[in-house]
């Protein structure tokens, strides 16, 4: 059996990010819908797996999602988990910016840094996003 | 009554966050990333989330009986690095209530807040992240600004408790009845000769009182007829206070144990206490101390038939540091240990007790002990070495916080005559309980600091002075040698506080005398 590297698993992950920003884009998509998508990104941008994690708790899914990177990083890619502004930022807020900032690139929305800091699950920044989409 | 009392006193605690961003995407020695990494929305979003998580961390160990977490003020600039005064005028604003500003940052804040610790000379703080902590404490110390570096989060949380103590010490203001100096004391000339240090050196203020100005209004007479101010109105208790004192009385008597003097004696007592925090009130203070000797020697405590024991024990009760014998030593180190400890203090003569080839020295009879209490004492201390007693007739009713339960007590008289209520309390119920004391030495200049073990009582059954308290130090040789030259009374909480203890005398800039 072929081992799938860690970059082929990023580019599948991208793949599917992208379909799921065309589904969020959907004219009539539901509240609910569009919660669950954004959970699904998450969750595609952070290479998990449905049943790898439960919660909606992005710092949680950030963490499950690092101790998996860190323990099958092949060096196919650049894990990019530490600081890189000199901030002494943790890796999971590295992780939960950018994937809200890619989700704001995405769906074409721009929410404040502190309006952004404030969502702590998946669907409190799904709800903001669906609400400044609508909006 | 509006007693601004001690315990009341918070650290206002401003947080302050600078932010940064790069106005430009690119990169170098400092900067580094790709993509969206490099842009400012990714340098202001990381900032904002940087901001929220350390927020958390520092209101989380704020304790809110401790610190008054204020609003945060936050600035952002860019990679240019430009303070401007319109920044520092912002971090600035209400600067004059703020005790303590606590830096955070998203990214190299070293330079603005130095400017403005050189500005506005308020303390700053940090808590270790990375390199931040040491540069910024470096920078500020060795320009001789106040400053705090903590390790851990934790370890800020503790230190709090320690910087609140010193602003309640700031905020306290002894009202001292004198009779014949404003300074020195009678019997107790070993506290502090010049009280003004203590307000140049801590802040702790004073405000003096003639003892017989104080000793004529506490009375039901008329108000304009007080001997020593004719046609002043003074603050004779009027039918509120009667009732009032009426219903002290009665909450004291009935709590008791045993009352072993009469009603009407013990109220004369309460009139004491309730007049004296009349004045406390009138003249804004939050301590207290009095004349013992010489006071007794107007015989006018006789004439109204109390001593200011009870009112010493219900004051430091109630947060009030309240010492004998006019020590103000005593007051102060009261309020320090009272500050830590949060909780009310006791205090008294202080010796060791030695024992030199295998016999104890004598332990004193005359003057207020019931000799028989003390041969029996010296039979139940054995051969047990290292013993301090400390004793006077102000034990507390309760010890480890000013609204805990009330412990059992009993109330007897202090003269043989019948007056003068007094708190009895039996030590020797809680051997195994370790106690902090300290005492400041009259110079303002050496903080005496020890803990021992309670293991036994005195003068529980007994009147007059004899109340106290023997436990058991390190070393009383030691102990004896190092409070020679710090002074008698000897005030003391419950509980292991030593090492704050010290820590706050070491902040105060105190030489610490550790038995």
């Amino acid at each position: 059996m072929v081992q799938t590297t860690l970059k082929e698993l990023v580019e599948q992950a991208d793949r599917r990010a992208s379909r799921i920003i065309d589904d969020m884009k959907r004219a009539g998509i539901s509240r609910e819908e569009f919660r669950f998508d954004v959970r699904e990104y998450t969750l595609a941008k952070f290479l998990l797996d449905p049943q790898e994690a439960t919660g909606d708790d992005i710092f949680e899914l950030a963490e499950i999602s690092i101790g998996k990177l860190l323990a099958m990083n092949d060096k196919s890619i650049l894990l990019a988990v530490g600081s890189s502004t000199c901030t002494n930022q943790s890796s999971t807020d590295i992780k939960k910016v950018l994937l809200s900032l890619a989700l704001q690139q995405g769906m074409g929305v721009k929410l404040e840094p502190d309006e952004s800091a404030a969502c702590e699950t998946t669907q409190q920044l799904a709800d903001i996003l669906y609400d400044r989409r609508r909006g | 009554m509006a007693i601004k009392k001690l315990d009341g006193v918070r650290l206002n605690v401003k947080p302050m966050f600078i932010k940064m961003y790069h106005e430009y995407a690119f990169e170098g020695p400092c900067r580094f990333g790709e993509g969206v990494q490099l842009t400012k929305d990714f340098d202001l979003s990381i900032a904002a989330e940087k901001f929220k998580s350390w927020s958390k961390e520092l209101a989380d160990a704020m304790p809110a009986d401790v610190v008054n977490l204020m609003e945060p003020v936050v600035i952002e600039r860019d990679e240019q690095f430009l303070t401007t005064d319109e920044m520092l005028e912002k971090l600035a604003v209400g600067h004059e209530d703020v005790d303590l500003y606590w830096i955070g940052y998203a990214s190299r804040p070293y330079d603005i807040v130095l400017e403005f610790g050189q500005r506005y000379h308020i303390p700053m703080a940090i808590t270790q992240a990375c390199c931040a902590s040491s540069i910024t404490s470096a920078e500020f110390l060795s320009r001789g600004l106040e400053f705090y570096s903590f390790e851990a989060w934790e370890d800020a949380t503790d230190y709090m408790g320690i910087l609140r103590a010193r602003k309640a010490l700031r905020e306290a203001k002894c009202l001292c009845a004198t009779r014949m100096t404003s300074t020195v004391s009678v019997s107790a000339p070993d506290s502090i000769i010049d009280p003004e240090k203590l307000t140049e050196k801590f802040g702790m203020r004073f405000r003096y009182l003639s003892a017989h100005e104080l000793l004529d209004q506490i009375s039901y007479d008329d108000p304009m007829e007080n001997h020593c101010t004719p046609g002043r109105k003074g603050l004779n208790f009027d039918e509120n206070d009667a009732r009032e004192i009426d219903h002290l009385t009665k909450d004291l008597i009935d709590g008791a144990g045993a009352v072993e003097m009469e009603d009407k004696m013990v109220k004369k007592s309460v009139e004491a206490y309730y007049g004296i925090n009349k004045f406390l009130d009138a003249y804004e203070c939050n301590c207290f101390t009095a004349p013992c000797p010489d006071l007794c020697a107007t015989r006018r405590l006789n004439n109204k038939q109390f001593t200011m024991c009870l009112n010493h024990s219900l004051n430091n009760e109630e947060g009030i540091p309240s010492a004998c014998e006019y020590d103000i030593g005593a007051v102060f180190s009261k309020a320090l240990l009272q500050a830590i400890g949060r909780r009310p203090s006791y205090m008294g003569n202080c010796f060791t007790s030695p024992i030199r080839n295998g016999v104890r020295a004598p332990l004193p009879k005359a003057l207020f002990f019931n000799p028989d209490s003390v041969d029996q004492k010296m039979v139940d201390l054995k051969q047990m070495e290292n013993i301090v007693l400390t004793f006077h007739s102000v034990p507390n009713r309760r010890w480890t916080g000013f609204d805990a339960p009330i412990r059992p007590y009993d109330i007897r008289r202090f003269a043989h005559s019948g007056f003068g209520a007094t708190i009895r309390y039996d030590f020797a119920k809680d051997a195994g309980q370790v106690i902090t004391m300290c005492r400041i030495d009259p110079t303002c200049e050496k903080l005496f600091v020890a803990k021992g073990t309670i293991v036994d009582g005195i003068g529980f059954d007994d009147t007059n002075c004899s109340e106290g308290v023997f436990f058991q130090v390190k070393d009383s040789k030691d102990f004896f040698k190092k409070q020679a030259a710090i002074g008698n009374h000897m005030p003391l909480i419950y509980g292991d506080f030593e090492d704050q203890v010290i820590e706050l005398g070491e902040l105060l800039g105190l030489q610490i005398v550790h038995a």
